[in-house]
């Protein structure tokens, strides 16, 4: 198989996704930030949010944790090290592709 | 790939969405131009001179300034559109570079301005300076604020060629041989305020904008 094309397919599909790849750009830039954030930023409803989130956290690329901001719950979210390294290997190999 | 730039774009953007840092560095920049100010109009031996005072007056200032901070984050922007918290840069070399060739361009404008009119001061570096840095981190995700930056480096460059006499007058008594260190002095203080002033109106406006364009969701459950 042609090296490039062998590229593509071995993009992690996980991220490759529009959705998830949007949460995990943001995330990756950040620390962390809460659902708020990623909703407002991505433009997603709550129930794809949630789901995208729940993949995420499946394979081991997103913590998410529910606290309390005072009286209202919060959820913070974390790129995990294993997540950051996803992110990173999928943008190089992006770039390679293109 | 162009898209995915932009999105790891976005956090850095949303820390000045509510205009929040504007008006803390704006307010921050008048805070020490008072105090200048105070320094230079209030009779000699006047508490506002002691340097015990100016370092009350910044813990203070930083203090009241910070919690104001918080409050906008904590009160309008966590409940509006979300929570954010920033790593630790691991890259300052380009914010390094763009402030080296903010230096670079600053210095080299006060020093043909010097050799083409009657510059008062070299406190333009400071204006000039601080507006690069401005449009690189503010103006460019908001095009109006290129306006505000555009204002600050103007009013920088008016401020340098502002007549010797005029400036030294601001002063008041100084010691013989300190002519260029008051002029200095004087025009920095105008620099700060006209920072600080422009800076608080762009911070304001972004927070009524901000105010105008979000509302704090209904609370159920994630």
């Amino acid at each position: 198989m042609n090296p490039h094309i062998r590229t593509i397919a071995e993009l992690d599909r996980v991220i490759h996704e529009p959705g998830r790849l949007m949460i995990t750009a943001l995330l990756f830039a950040v620390d962390r930030a809460d659902f708020l954030y990623l909703q407002h930023e991505t433009g997603m409803n709550k129930g794809n949010l949630s789901s995208h989130l729940s993949r995420l956290e499946e394979a081991g690329y997103v913590e998410i944790v529910k606290t309390y901001r005072g009286k209202v719950p919060q959820t913070l979210l974390r790129l995990t090290a294993p997540g950051r390294q996803a992110f990173e290997q999928y943008r190089r190999k992006v770039k390679a592709a293109l | 790939m162009h898209n995915v730039q932009e999105m790891l774009r976005r956090p850095a953007e949303y820390e000045n969405v509510d205009g929040a840092v504007e008006l803390l560095f704006g307010f921050g920049y008048l805070g020490f131009a008072l105090a200048g100010w105070l320094q230079v109009v209030t009779p000699a031996g006047s508490i506002w001179q002691k340097t015990y005072t100016f370092l009350i007056y910044v813990g203070l200032m930083q203090a009241i300034l910070y919690c104001g901070y918080k409050a906008i984050k904590n009160h309008i922007t966590y409940p509006r559109t979300g929570f954010v918290e920033y790593r630790n840069s691991k890259k300052p070399w380009p914010m390094a570079i763009v402030m080296l060739i903010a230096a670079a361009v600053s210095v080299g404008t006060v020093f043909v301005g010097r050799w083409f009119g009657n510059l008062t001061s070299p406190a333009a570096v400071f204006g000039l300076f601080y507006a690069v840095i401005y449009a690189h981190g503010y103006a460019r995700p908001v095009r109006w604020k290129w306006a505000v930056a555009g204002a600050m480096a103007l009013s920088s460059i008016a401020i340098a060629f502002l007549p010797a006499n005029r400036v030294e007058a601001l002063a008041g008594p100084f010691k013989p041989g300190q002519e260029y260190l008051a002029r200095f002095g004087v025009a920095m203080l105008l620099v700060f305020t006209v920072c600080g002033l422009l800076l608080v109106f762009s911070g304001a406006i972004s927070l009524w904008l901000y105010l105008c364009h979000t509302q704090p969701p209904e609370q159920d459950g994630e």
